[in-house]
């Protein structure tokens, strides 16, 4: 993402790359507290 | 203070600053961020629109594709290894050390505290092979082994850097999960060892259930840390050899 941004010079491939990056930490994160939310709760 | 928050102009002028700072400083640069990916070029050459093109061609490229593969397989094995020693050495704080911790909580967090470029660099000393003999391929020598070019390819290049990032933030999760499980009562753990239970049954039946809730949390801040890493690796192998070790 760096290089491609900042190196290459390509920001719009690289703001995709931390579009997806993004996507993918809040999937993980509601993945997880989805999965767990009896036990947070109880 | 009832009168004070039961006042919606007073909690607006309340949240309003922090709400203004976080919008100027997080969303916007998001959302410009967002706006970007529909546009090809940088602020020097100029910006031309291109719509999706970026996004298809980033489930097309290969090198993206490896990219994702080694985000994803650093992000699994760096948070299962942090999670994992974090709480292993909380339950030693908690059941083995007790009140004698203090000096090891201390030593196990200092890493964490350690700018990441100097890490990086004294891991780069240490699995060195050359211009000199790092102490790591300096010991396998030592003991009849052969000296291994840990930077040379992109399997043990993972491996340090997953070492270097487990080392460096097992304290931060150590400490997180240690203040989850002084929480748990002494009288709980009193009464199920006086009905029989004990070790690994006591962990399993007690311990782990009843420190779920601070387990999670570590392991929520530790994948979201590891799949947006980048100074530690570019520090250490700048994505090589070759774009092995790229994210």
């Amino acid at each position: 993402m760096y290089k491609t941004a900042f190196a290459y010079g390509n920001y719009g491939y690289g703001s995709s790359i931390a579009l997806l990056l993004s996507v993918f930490c809040l999937a993980v994160t509601v993945v997880i507290f989805r999965g767990t939310r009896k036990d947070l709760t109880t | 203070m009832k009168q004070v928050l039961g006042d919606r102009k007073t909690i607006a002028v309340l949240l309003a600053p922090a709400l203004v700072t976080y919008s100027v400083v997080m969303l916007a640069p998001m959302l410009w961020s967002l706006g970007y990916t529909l546009f090809a070029g940088n602020p020097v050459r100029g910006f031309t629109w291109s719509g999706l093109d970026n996004l298809t061609k980033l489930f097309t490229d290969p090198k993206a594709r490896q990219a994702i593969a080694f985000t994803i397989k650093y992000a699994l094995t760096v948070t299962t290894g942090q999670v994992l020693v974090g709480y292993l050495l909380a339950l030693l704080f908690v059941f083995f050390l007790k009140r004698a911790s203090g000096v090891i909580r201390t030593l196990t967090f200092f890493p964490v505290v350690l700018p990441t470029v100097a890490v990086s660099l004294l891991f780069e000393k240490l699995f060195e092979i050359a211009p000199t003999s790092g102490p790591v391929n300096s010991l396998i020598t030592a003991l009849g082994g052969q000296q291994v070019n840990w930077f040379g390819a992109g399997s043990t290049a993972f491996a340090v850097i997953a070492i270097m990032d487990i080392w460096r933030s097992m304290g931060f999760y150590a400490v997180l999960l240690y203040a989850g499980l002084v929480d748990i009562s002494e009288d709980v753990i009193e009464s199920a060892r006086l009905d029989g239970a004990g070790g690994w049954r006591l962990a399993r039946h007690i311990v782990l259930p009843m420190s779920w809730p601070v387990l999670i949390s570590a392991l929520i801040f530790s994948i979201n840390g590891t799949l947006k890493v980048f100074d530690s690796i570019y520090a250490l192998t700048a994505g090589g050899p070759g774009n092995q070790t790229t994210r």
